[in-house]
């Protein structure tokens, strides 16, 4: 039913023609074009939606946008008003607050009427009102960091306004300096200006009042809608797809099913061992509940709906197989009847394999295999003195990002293809995307946008993004196709559940001699990265400690469960709860502390690893110390205890790529310097939230001597930024950087030859700092842009572009194997220590996750700030999987796919935080400058279970470790 | 997620909204706050042709307590409200504890007691989005012939889990039932329609316009408390309501009132625990004792992830957290 309304938001009535059944929260982002706040769940469970409805939050996804009538609603772009910031959105930016900044908005608000209500709130009261904003980036510490402030700001102040233009540029440099000179004490002494600050990050003033663009807030004339029919069945025969009824009903504009594309393969592996193995849309068979049959696209979401409902498919069900011990059995149903032939990427680009079957391996459904020797491990076990061997069982978990998967496609007359996607790499996107389409890759235009949370889950790529390009071919029109929440828990990829059978031999004094695994990650109806992740679970595992003798042999392993790709630090927690759950069972069978034999067997810089990387630069023994000394390890461990609460602490350490050699093998960057002192950096980086646009800017801007409010970023675009290897396997500080790096250098070194010749003095003698280039005294010198101007002068008008790139492991042509582990992995490893303390309610089962302290060895923290932030994430996502966190799947069905079932930590359980960088100063980095982004979740698993055996001596070799399991544990010890 | 179609009436008056539900009973729900309903139709386990919404009758929306009579909450205020009002701090602190459990502090400024004790009866085979339920046969309550939680049932076994629920039921409270043809009141345990698929008693009628909770008995003390993964949006997997009432000067305890919610289709007064804390001083063993007793009373409906024993041992922990509480509070 149609009516008007009138609705009055932040502050000015609007009269609509709304359709009874339209909530607020479509109003405010379709009719409005209040797109700041945000569609994370659309079932009130993540409170990314959230308004002030007359100074309340509430979701708007769940109020009727015409019951909204006569209350005065207040939105984001409300809150910065007449364009001064609300002293929480100068917090928030002050802070590092604000990361991905999808949950931003949501979180601002609600934390104003907890203001608006409870001007002095403490720590808890803070805690409890955000309790219903789900943040996947932060671990919640600087957001409750940033209320507190801002609440003492206002009172102290009495003021609550800060003078500041929210919205054009010239004063958001304005904004961005008060940030700064608030930051001021922050700042650490360092030889650098720039780098190595604490400064506020440059996409927060449009994160804080909801401008920043994600895919889904793209909007295009005459934009379709897609949806996507999927299959409710885990493995079946598709019999007939008839799609008469769906188009005949007006509004629907095309529809594609298999047949349309059944050509078309691709996937995130592609190699001449592992060809292709993904459709866009099922062809023959169908393969896990919720695999794509076919695509729609129509007028309105409505119609599309009422589509899918109308396309008749028959089909013939087929037995299913879930478990991978019983899918490797020889009479297990086969999910994948053909061996496909081909390869793309590689070849193309020169890495030339003779292909090999996968028949070979003796199992039935494998996807892949990894095996690696070194040493004579049989030898190894003979020389041990104690032997353990041991069984672990890691759960599936989802990325949580609160930004769901969306795409935008519209395709031109011309031939060409513009996109704005969800995504972690937009030259890997375009790649895949261009081969399955037939396009040249140049044809097809990634657009930037902002990503809300990625955490691995946004990296391949998708049917949903391939179908809004074809839909878009179909019609003529653009596109868009926004996943639902439970489309994203279930469609789009989750981390791989992994059994690991251990066996280790030490000495009497914990020296590792010996050591086999056996790993079996189970990937899913499609191979998905699990020859990958049984690759990388190595590739992890092999720096923290040395093994003379080794076996590792995994195995990936189809199902008929959903698809299981990348997550944070991919491959690493299930390893690492693995091995160092196993070092403390080892410790306490030879009766010494496990940080005493984690020391013995740590690895130290110098170090090479059997694959040929060179350590040069290894602070895990100073991280292992330091966490041991600032968590009070000493007194904390092995405390006698009767009490109903037991605290017990627990240690484990990780390590983590910089990069790898995958496509497209290298970064490139640019800058163009401005006559008025100001550049422009060109980097095909995407920022996500992990601080890749300011941590960028920064590294330019202490090349060239100027500030990081000098510095604009076009990045995550395939036309206006050059090539780049994207933003995984933690490659963004190192490589990235290091091409950010020497681009500004190179622009720096063609002033300096200007400014030589001006001067009179050798080009080696001048210095680029406080926007001015000098030789010795800074008076002796000129500005940066007098610089610029007199190059561009000087040089017949040519302008001042610096060019740079950088690729991972420059001296070698030798990709990593997949299968064998062999050649380089990547330039440098990040390393973390962990310790956790938790207090287990013996009454209950219930754990609490007391303090966690993580020493971080990234190199050099780049931005403190930032750097902090991504140890709080990965310490709140580590949190999760070990205590909260399982997808629940039963006959490959997901039984929680949503905010409500899937328990993302939330606000009220976070840790007090204790974190520290160790500054090891990779030679290959800019600045020393390596990973930080992904590792330090990988040692969260095993700290804590360790932390729980300590407590009250019940071992969990399983996850999540949930109250019941505790419950049980202890009733069995009890007898 | 776009919601169905529907037709809205905002009628202003329960007279009108009387009307309106005898004019459309069968094609019509009742919406109050809306977070539970809303999240139902954009899953389409509902397909009303109009909503009646509640949202204007303002009269519905007060707290008033009396010494002498009690308290007195319309059907319309939220838990939130109802969480911050000070008589129900001061008399009735388990309502408020119950209140402040539910959700998230976005729900509770939207969600309603009313709509609280009306929330339909949950199950992890239901509640879910119309193409999910298509990967199996239908079940009892979506017009199917099997019951997914209890394979082996022939009838519906979804949980009541709504948190103000236990705590009402041990406070003695009394629903009033609106229709045009008049009010009607019930005790609260006697709303809910036990297995089977509907959640309530209500004919389609009838609202549930008042609630009426007798006045504080001198020396009670009540605690609620839930186990759910998470101290935040989740529903409760476990909920004990515990209310004493003891003698002063000696501590004896005169009358238990022990109810457990989320592990049957409805919530279960645990009266034989009770009668084993009648008349006795609160040690640990009587603890102890009354607690095993409760979770003997309660057949538990299995649990997507949490088998009957597990749910036990987790009810008779907070059985016995409950009473502790309320030891070391008197």
């Amino acid at each position: 039913m149609k009516e008007w309304i009138r609705l009055r938001v932040n502050g000015s009535d609007h009269d609509l023609i709304v359709e009874s059944h339209w909530t607020l929260l479509d109003v405010l982002r379709e009719n409005l074009g209040l797109t700041g706040t945000k569609r994370g769940c659309d079932t009130g469970e993540c409170g990314a939606c959230t308004v002030l409805v007359d100074g309340l939050p509430r979701n708007a996804c769940l109020v009727l946008a015409r019951s909204a009538q006569g209350c005065a609603i207040t939105t984001i772009e409300g809150l910065a008003r007449g364009g001064e910031l609300h002293p929480l959105q100068l917090a928030f930016q002050e802070r590092g607050a604000v990361q991905c900044g999808y949950c931003t908005p949501g979180v601002i608000l609600t934390a104003k009427a907890l203001l608006d209500h409870n001007p002095a709130p403490t720590e808890d009261d803070v805690k409890a009102a955000i309790a219903g904003n789900l943040c996947r980036c932060t671990g919640y510490v600087k957001i409750t960091e940033a209320i507190l402030a801002a609440a003492e700001k206002m009172n102290h102040d009495g003021a609550s306004i800060v003078r500041c233009k929210a919205t054009d540029r010239a004063s958001s440099i304005v904004a961005r300096q008060q940030v700064k000179d608030a930051l001021s004490q922050r700042r650490a002494i360092n030889e650098h200006a720039v780098v190595g600050q604490s400064l506020p990050r440059l996409d927060g003033l449009l994160k804080v009042t909801g401008q920043a663009q994600y895919v889904g807030d793209v909007r295009l004339p005459g934009m379709h809608v897609g949806k996507i029919l999927r299959s409710p069945h885990a493995h079946a025969r598709l019999v007939k797809v008839d799609i008469s009824r769906a188009e005949k009903l007006p509004g629907v504009k095309a529809i594609m099913t298999g047949r349309d594309v059944a050509n078309v393969r691709y996937a995130f592996v592609d190699t001449p061992r592992y060809s292709a193995d993904e459709h866009p849309l099922a062809v023959d068979k169908v393969r896990y509940i919720g695999d794509e049959i076919a695509a729609v696209a129509a007028v309105d979401e409505e119609t599309a709906e009422e589509a899918l409902s109308l396309i008749d498919v028959e089909y013939e069900i087929l037995p299913a197989v879930f478990d991978p011990e019983k899918a490797m059995q020889p009479n297990a149903p086969v999910i994948h009847d053909a061996d496909y032939e081909g390869a793309s990427v590689w070849e193309e680009w020169g890495a030339q394999r003779t292909p090999t079957s996968t028949a070979r391996y003796g199992y039935n459904n494998i996807s892949g295999q990894t095996t690696v020797e070194i040493g004579d491990v049989a030898r190894g076990f003979a020389l041990a003195d104690h032997i353990r061997t041991d069984r672990f069982e890691t759960q599936v978990t989802a990325h949580g990002a609160l930004e769901p998967h969306c795409a935008v496609a519209h395709y031109e007359p011309s031939g060409k293809l513009n996109v704005w996607l969800s995504s972690m790499s937009v030259f890997y996107k375009r790649y895949i995307l261009a081969k399955a389409l037939g396009l040249a890759t140049s044809q097809v235009h990634v657009h930037s946008v902002y990503v809300g949370g990625a955490f691995g889950g946004k990296i391949d790529v998708f049917p949903y993004e391939f179908c809004a390009a074809y839909l878009s071919r179909q019609t003529g029109q653009p596109v868009k196709i926004e996943l639902t929440r439970e489309e994203v828990f279930v469609t789009t990829r989750q981390r791989h559940p992994m059994i690991i059978e251990l066996k280790t031999g030490v000495k009497r004094d914990g020296a590792i001699v010996a050591q086999k695994v056996k790993l079996i990650a189970d990937n899913g109806a499609y191979r998905g990265t699990g020859p990958v992740v049984i690759f990388l679970a190595h590739a992890f595992n092999v720096p923290i400690y040395r093994v003379p003798n080794f076996k590792y042999t995994g195995y990936s392993v189809y199902t008929n469960n959903p698809i299981r790709g990348p997550q944070r630090a991919h491959g690493a927690p299930q390893i690492r709860f693995a091995m160092d759950s196993q070092l403390d069972l080892i410790a306490r069978d030879l009766g010494l502390d496990p940080v005493k034999v984690m020391l013995r067997n740590a690895r130290e810089k110098g170090d090479v690893l059997p694959n040929g990387d060179v350590l040069e630069s290894c602070g895990l023994k100073e991280c292992i110390t330091r966490a041991v000394e600032t968590s009070g390890w000493r007194e904390k461990r092995g405390r006698a205890q009767t009490g109903r609460l037991r605290r017990g602490v627990g240690i484990s350490a990780c390590s983590m790529f910089s990069g790898a050699p995958f496509y497209p093998f290298a970064s490139a960057a640019a800058v163009q310097l401005h006559d008025d002192g100001a550049i422009t950096l060109f980097t095909g980086t995407m920022e996500m939230g992990q601080g890749a646009e300011t941590t960028m800017a920064q590294i330019a801007a202490e090349e060239l001597g100027i500030e990081l409010a000098d510095v604009r970023v076009i990045f995550g675009d395939t036309e206006l930024a050059p090539i780049d290897l994207g933003n995984f396997l933690s490659g963004g500080a190192l490589v990235t950087g290091k091409a950010v790096q020497l681009a500004a250098a190179d622009a720096k070194q063609q002033l300096f030859k200007v400014v030589s010749e001006m001067l009179e003095v050798p080009p080696e003698k001048l210095t680029a700092r406080g926007r001015r280039i000098f030789a010795g005294d800074p008076k002796i010198g000129m500005s940066f842009g007098e610089a610029v101007r007199a190059s561009i002068l000087r040089n017949g008008g040519n302008p001042v572009m610096g060019r740079g790139y950088y690729k991972p492991l420059p001296d070698t042509d030798q990709y990593p194997s997949l299968a064998r582990a062999k050649g380089r992995f990547t330039p440098a490893y990040g390393y973390a220590a962990q310790v956790a303390e938790v207090e287990v309610d013996t009454l209950t089962g219930e754990v609490r996750l007391v303090q966690v302290t993580t020493f971080h060895d990234c190199g050099f923290p780049l931005n403190p700030l930032i750097v902090e932030g991504q140890i709080d994430g990965n310490v709140s996502m580590g949190q999760g999987q070990a205590l909260c966190e399982d997808v629940i799947l039963r006959e490959g069905q997901v039984f929680n796919p949503s905010f409500l079932t899937y328990a993302l930590p939330v606000s009220l359980t976070q840790p007090r935080a204790a974190r520290g960088e160790v500054a090891s100063l990779e030679p290959k980095g800019p600045f020393g400058a390596k990973e930080v982004g992904e590792g330090s979740i990988a040692g969260m698993l095993a700290a804590i279970a360790n932390a729980v055996h300590d407590a009250v001596g019940v071992r969990l070799t399983s996850l999540p470790i949930a109250a019941e399991k505790i419950l049980l544990a202890q009733n069995a010890r009890a007898g | 997620m776009r919601l169905p179609r529907f037709d809205c009436f905002d009628p202003r008056t329960v007279e009108e909204a009387c009307a309106r539900l005898d004019a459309h009973a069968h094609e019509a729900k009742i919406c109050a706050g809306g977070t539970d309903l809303l999240v139902r139709l954009k899953q389409r386990l509902d397909a009303p042709r109009a909503l009646v919404n509640l949202g204007a009758v303002n009269a519905l929306r007060d707290i008033q307590f009396d010494a002498e009579t009690g308290l007195r909450i319309g059907a319309l205020t939220t838990l939130r409200a109802i969480a911050d009002s000070p008589p129900v701090r001061a008399h009735y602190p388990m309502l408020a504890q119950a209140a402040r459990a539910a959700a998230s502090p976005q729900i509770r400024n939207q969600a309603t007691l009313g709509g609280n004790l009306c929330l339909e009866k949950r199950c992890w085979f239901f509640n879910q989005s119309q193409s999910w339920r298509q990967a199996r046969a239908a079940c009892l309550r979506a017009g199917g012939a099997q019951c997914w939680a209890i394979q082996s049932a022939d009838v519906c076994h979804a949980l009541v889990v709504a948190d103000t629920v236990p705590a009402l039921i041990a406070l003695r409270a009394q629903v009033v039932i609106t229709s045009s043809r008049g009010a009607r009141t019930l005790p609260l345990d006697q709303l809910y329609a036990g297995l089977g698929n509907a959640t309530t008693r209500l004919a389609p009628n009838e609202i549930l316009t008042e609630i009426r909770v007798p006045a504080p008995l001198p020396n009670s003390h009540g605690v609620y408390l839930r186990y759910s993964t998470r101290p935040a949006i989740d529903f409760a997997l476990v909920q004990v309501a515990a209310l004493l009432i003891r003698e002063e000067p000696d501590g004896v305890c005169r009358e238990a009132r022990l109810v457990v919610g989320a592990l049957a289709p409805t919530p279960v007064e645990a009266q034989q625990a009770a009668a084993i804390l009648n008349g006795q001083r609160f040690t640990h063993d009587v603890v102890a004792a009354a607690a095993d007793a409760a979770v003997k009373e309660v057949k538990i409906v299995p649990h997507i992830f949490l088998e009957p024993a597990a749910k036990r041992r987790l009810a008779r922990a907070f059985l016995a957290e409950a009473l502790q509480q309320v030891m070391r509070d008197t």
